[in-house]
């Protein structure tokens, strides 16, 4: 065992950490680092440059742009790097969840169209698993799909489904056999282009004000049965693979190094009282309970991600992805509350996390009027992607065979 | 001990929260939240009519003589439909000060004024400095003859920007920290110097940004006795209003 980077290890950091400053445009790097997420067409324009560069999907196999050589320290190097910048990570929905199940599921045709499309951001997906009945408990989803001749017709809704409104496509769970025995097994997965008449997206503003989330309404919707992705009633196991590989993105240990560094900073500053905020007793014991827990995810997700090369070629979800989602998730919580208690009375002053602020002197620093916004927002986290506890259940049953 | 409500109360509690029920749906809230004041004019003069305003102000000044449980059994209603109004800034901080340190002439002027709904107010004790702390206040007011002059600025009031009068903090003694040496004024918003900044705050409400410019204020502004309305002094009936 040894857990320091190897040399060259270091230096793909160094190349990383170069690459990206060269290449970030300023307003892209300007307003993430406020803590605000990127514009669908900083996104589409920083995933291009990446994709170009072959840093998009390394995880993929080679043929379909991946990088054959990479260990999953140098994979995780790369992301840690750009969430530290932070800079916009490929989209999960492309890259983590869609792509891996084409890669493992689909069909050669399927992979032919949609892989490079993927990755280079050329079409926009979006998830259509939620539905009003169905969050945690997938497996109820009622959205109907219908086989007629070569086509499904699809009815039902979706929602909080995540960026609907800048999305080209969406890849669906729709159920194709209502009388199976187990809810389960009469699930498929489909894909499906937005533009297809009879989908209505609706936006749903969160507490944040933000729009981020939307229904999605299905009304007698045509899909080509081509674009079935796996086999027919059996789309759960596409789910499944797709949901073990979403949690281990969740861990998002990179994005919260950078947030703790910049909310050390910013203490360091923060005004009132007679020291800064930073020398007081509680908010330190915090601030290092939380980085002492950060490091421990650190580790953990190194050792799941060294683990992840196997797991992909068996095709078989890791538990482990469990405990690095439920922890990532807290983490970022609690940095979130740290935020707040630093920016006090002034993280009352409302904030436009979408568009631009009203054109007038700030009031308070942008950091400060996105504490809570984003305190808010991401309570979220451990109910998305498997809430934590569907996690928990999961864990008891992998590892202490309960 | 007896934790049953008077007659009285239950009244007052079944006829705000079915008001509220009513007319204070979440599409409701919504409505209000966009209109230009963030809040419903028409519910501020629906609560006036069942003397909500008033409540808790002496009955000699124009009040209904209320005690606290009747102004929780509010505040609990007024919760559970997130309501927008300004009464937690007008009736409850604001009015508490015009409470405990007005004069009777001050009272008599302002309480039926409040009571019917005509008369808002706000309480400005944050500086962009001060954070939690409530004694932290740069503020300064300055005698000027037998008045004083106001000089600073308020952050994140409560209600700051429809008030008509603004309740604040300023320090007319001592350093920037001290914990003696602070006066509470009463300020009328449409006094020359005095300008405000309105804005949404992240809970739907609204607040505001106040500056004080040589604000030019009578005698009378300033509430209480100097030495008494200083910091410890509003700690302590603030505190003692919460136990009684």
């Amino acid at each position: 065992m040894d857990l320091r980077f190897t040399d060259e290890e270091r230096a793909f950091r160094q190349e990383v950490r170069d690459w990206i400053d060269a290449n970030l445009p300023a307003d892209t790097r300007e307003r993430m680092a406020a803590g605000r997420t990127p514009t669908k067409q900083m996104q589409v324009d920083w995933q291009k440059k990446l994709n170009a560069k072959g840093w998009c999907v390394p995880h993929w196999p080679a043929e379909w742009g991946g990088q054959k050589d990479w260990s999953a320290i140098k994979r995780f190097i790369l992301l840690e790097e750009l969430q530290g910048t932070p800079a916009p990570i490929p989209l999960g929905f492309n890259c983590n969840m869609l792509g891996p199940v084409l890669i493992a599921f689909g069909t050669e045709e399927q992979k032919k169209f949609f892989l490079p499309k993927l990755a280079n951001l050329d079409l926009w997906f979006c998830q259509g698993f939620s539905e009003p009945g169905a969050g945690s408990d997938l497996a109820s989803l009622k959205t109907r799909a219908v086989r007629e001749g070569d086509h499904y017709i699809v009815n039902g809704q979706k929602t909080w489904t995540t960026l609907a409104q800048y999305a080209d496509w969406i890849f669906l769970l729709v159920r194709t056999n209502p009388e199976a025995t187990k809810q389960q097994e009469g699930i498929s997965f489909l894909v499906v282009d937005m533009n297809t008449p009879g989908i209505t997206v609706r936006p749903i503003i969160t507490i944040d004000g933000a729009h981020e989330v939307n229904e999605v309404f299905f009304d007698d919707v045509k899909v080509p049965v081509a674009n079935l992705v796996g086999t027919e009633h059996r789309g759960w196991d596409c789910a499944k693979f797709l949901l073990s590989n979403e949690r281990t993105g969740q861990a998002r240990v990179g994005a919260s190094k950078d947030r703790i560094r910049r909310l050390k900073l910013i203490a360091q500053n923060a005004p009132g009282g007679e020291r800064p905020m930073i020398e007081d007793g509680r908010f330190r014991e915090r601030l290092v309970e939380v980085e002492v827990q950060l490091k421990a995810l650190e580790m953990t997700t190194m050792r799941v991600l060294a683990d992840e090369n196997r797991q992909l070629s068996e095709r078989k979800p890791n538990p482990a992805s469990s405990v690095l989602k439920i922890r990532g998730t807290e983490i970022q919580q609690a940095i979130s509350d740290l935020y707040v208690m630093a920016a006090g009375p002034y993280g009352m002053v409302g904030a436009d996390p979408d568009g631009d602020r009203w054109n007038e002197p700030e009031l308070a620093p942008e950091w400060a009027t996105l504490a809570q916004p984003t305190y808010f927002n991401w309570r979220k986290q451990t109910i998305y992607g498997g809430s934590t506890e569907i996690q928990k259940n999961i864990m008891a049953k992998a590892f202490l065979g309960l | 001990m007896d934790f049953d409500l008077s007659e009285d109360q239950r009244l007052l509690q079944d006829s705000l929260t079915k008001l509220l029920a009513d007319k204070y749906k979440f599409e409701d809230r919504k409505r209000f939240m966009k209109s230009a004041n963030g809040w419903s004019q028409e519910m501020w003069e629906a609560y006036a009519d069942l003397g909500l305003l008033g409540l808790p102000f002496a009955e000699e000044d124009g009040g209904f003589g209320a005690g606290p449980v009747e102004v929780m059994l509010m505040a609990e209603a007024m919760g559970s439909a997130i309501t927008l109004e300004p009464w937690l800034a007008t009736v409850v901080m604001g009015g508490g000060f015009i409470r405990h340190g007005a004069s009777a002439a001050q009272r008599a002027a302002m309480v039926p004024e409040i009571a019917v709904g005509k008369l808002k107010l706000a309480f400005g004790y944050t500086e962009p400095q001060s954070r939690h702390d409530l004694h932290d206040v740069a503020t300064t007011a300055k005698k000027d003859g037998a008045g004083w002059v106001l000089e600073g600025r308020k952050g994140v009031v409560l209600h700051g920007d429809v008030a008509d009068q603004i309740v604040v903090t300023a320090r007319i003694g001592g350093a920037r920290r001290d914990k003696s040496g602070i006066g509470v004024f009463l300020v009328p918003a449409n006094t020359k110097g005095v300008t405000r900044r309105g804005y949404p705050t992240t809970d739907g409400l609204r607040g505001a940004e106040i500056t004080l410019d040589r604000v030019s204020l009578p005698a009378e502004a300033l509430l209480g006795d100097a030495g008494k309305m200083a910091w410890r002094w509003w700690i302590a009936w603030w505190m003692k209003r919460s136990r009684r």
